[in-house]
């Protein structure tokens, strides 16, 4: 099993691998078209940041394309291997191949300071894309979905930061930077977690339509909560800022 | 004795089964039958572990209890297999998930399937046999072959009920059928299950099936008899009689006739859709 995922794994890598091939080729359309006079070094971080970004959440949504494009869902849950095992096999390669591609990052790049936060994404996109796999059919609905957990993602840190500021948490708005993203990502992950959780524990071979509550009672909900909170909060926090300017 | 109590399915609002019980004794051979949506094929995904009952269970031999899904082979109607793989990539997956040392290929070689051909390249035919060699790998104490046979050619077919009645002389293994090709297996049939409306309707013993449904050729409806469907015809009809008993044969006027297996379970179908 596991060395059926690395495969898989590998070949998606070698995919994104590829793509990065946009990196010398937009540095090259720079120099002799567009003419803006980028550094070859500005160019590889934005583009190769974008491109393990959308490997992220692409790694993470088609977790079991394999057995939904195969049609192979029967066949896995026939076999005797615990689900909590075939969902490890699956997620230990893809987590290794994005923690290469983010080794990768923080080698190549020198900006240390803002890698953390990549990197911190680049893993917040992969487990919201993975607890969402199993609503995702279309790749445009999918993108849809994890660009607003995406926006939310940021728009909550902030929305904390000026919470832990306001009752005195924080000295400053601008601190805790780190520690607030890390709790927008839990806080997020937490009801999409459970709710892929409580799905995958008692997945079987009906339609995966028929299997889809715990989204529509854990997720939905909080999800509706979070945003109210956030508009809430986030108001106030632009007014603080500006004043702060 | 593999037990299924109190088992109850359904696919969102529509309940399947409510309250399903069946006992069947290991090394039996079984045929489950009934109309399209009865739930046949739900019942061997239920017994194979591949859907969740709503509740209650279904009870394993006492040697398989530890691990039930290492001895059920499962040839589904849908032959799911991943099907990107290639022939050899998929044998080395199972025999790794089933920690198999090894693996006997000769019934592959009979239908001419190249190693590196893809799973998604075989006919259904090929994929069929090539499912039945990996299920025959795992020596299974319980077999689940759901409609599988109808759409294979003549000479795969004679491969897959010769294997079929090979492993059942050489081991006690229990086989649920559903509805085959009655004749090509009605040889290997123990006992016929029908099912109607999530429950058991007919549960008997082939021979005693066979004793208690007759066909009666006659111009008159038999009186006092329970017909389970009929066939009209210029000149006369043919009656469908269950149960039938010996002492009732000196009140019937036509002619009394044995049924096969085939027969007998398109009596009991065509009398639910009349």
């Amino acid at each position: 099993m596991l060395n059926k995922e690395f495969l898989d794994t590998l070949k998606r890598l070698a995919e994104c691998c590829f793509i990065l091939i946009a990196i010398p080729l937009s540095y090259v359309g720079d120099r002799f078209f567009v003419k803006y006079g980028w550094k070859f070094s500005d160019i590889f971080t934005g583009v190769y940041v974008a491109i393990v970004f959308v490997y992220a959440a692409y790694s993470g949504v088609t977790i079991f394309q394999a057995e939904k494009k195969d049609r192979a869902f029967e066949y896995v849950l026939s076999i005797p291997v615990s689900k909590l095992k075939i969902l490890k096999s699956k997620i230990l390669p893809r987590i290794l191949s994005l923690t290469f591609l983010y080794l990768l990052l923080i080698i190549l790049t020198d900006n240390r300071s803002t890698s953390i936060y990549e990197g911190l994404f680049i893993y917040y996109i992969f487990f919201i894309s993975l607890f969402l796999s199993f609503t995702i059919d279309s790749v445009i609905i999918g993108f849809l979905g994890i660009s607003l957990l995406f926006g939310l993602y940021f728009f909550s840190a902030q929305s904390i930061s000026y919470i832990a500021w306001k009752i005195h948490l924080i000295p400053s708005i601008y601190s805790g930077r780190l520690l607030t993203q890390i709790i927008s990502a839990l806080l997020l992950l937490t009801p999409f977690g459970i709710a892929f959780w409580k799905i995958y524990k008692n997945l079987d071979a009906k339609p995966l339509k028929l299997q889809l509550k715990p989204y529509y009672t854990i997720s939905l909900p909080s999800l509706l909560i979070f945003l109210i909170l956030i508009l809430k909060f986030y108001r106030d926090y632009l007014m603080q800022m500006r004043a702060l300017k | 004795m593999l037990e299924i109590r109190d088992l109850s399915f359904g696919y969102g609002k529509h309940s399947v089964f409510e309250n399903f019980n069946l006992c069947i004794p290991e090394g039996e051979v079984c045929l489950i039958t009934g109309i399209n949506g009865v739930g046949k094929s739900t019942l061997l995904r239920l017994i194979a572990g591949v859907l969740k009952p709503g509740a209650g269970d279904v009870i394993f031999p006492e040697t398989m209890q530890k691990e039930p899904k290492r001895k059920i082979g499962f040839i589904s109607d849908r032959l799911s297999l991943y099907e990107s793989l290639s022939v050899s990539q998929a044998i080395d997956f199972h025999k790794n998930v089933y920690h198999l040392s090894r693996f006997d290929d000769s019934l592959i070689r009979h239908t001419k399937i190249a190693d590196s051909q893809k799973i998604k390249e075989l006919s259904l035919g090929q994929r069929t046999i090539f499912h039945l060699s990996l299920i025959l790998s795992i020596e299974p104490e319980i077999l689940l072959i759901d409609e599988v046979i109808h759409s294979i050619d003549a000479y795969l077919r004679k491969i897959f009920l010769e294997q079929l009645i090979r492993m059942i002389s050489q081991r006690n293994i229990t086989v649920i059928l559903v509805n085959l090709n009655f004749q090509d297996i009605e040889h290997l049939v123990e006992r016929v299950i029908l099912l109607k409306s999530g429950k058991i309707a007919v549960d008997e013993k082939i021979d005693s099936l066979k004793a208690k449904v007759k066909k009666v050729i006659s111009t008159r409806r038999p009186s006092g008899l329970t017909v389970l469907s009929q066939n009209d015809y210029s000149d006369h009809s043919e009656f469908y009689i269950y149960p039938f008993r010996e002492e009732f044969a000196e009140n019937i006027e036509g002619e009394i006739v044995d049924l096969d297996l085939t027969e007998i379970v398109s009596a009991f179908i065509g009398g639910e859709y009349a």
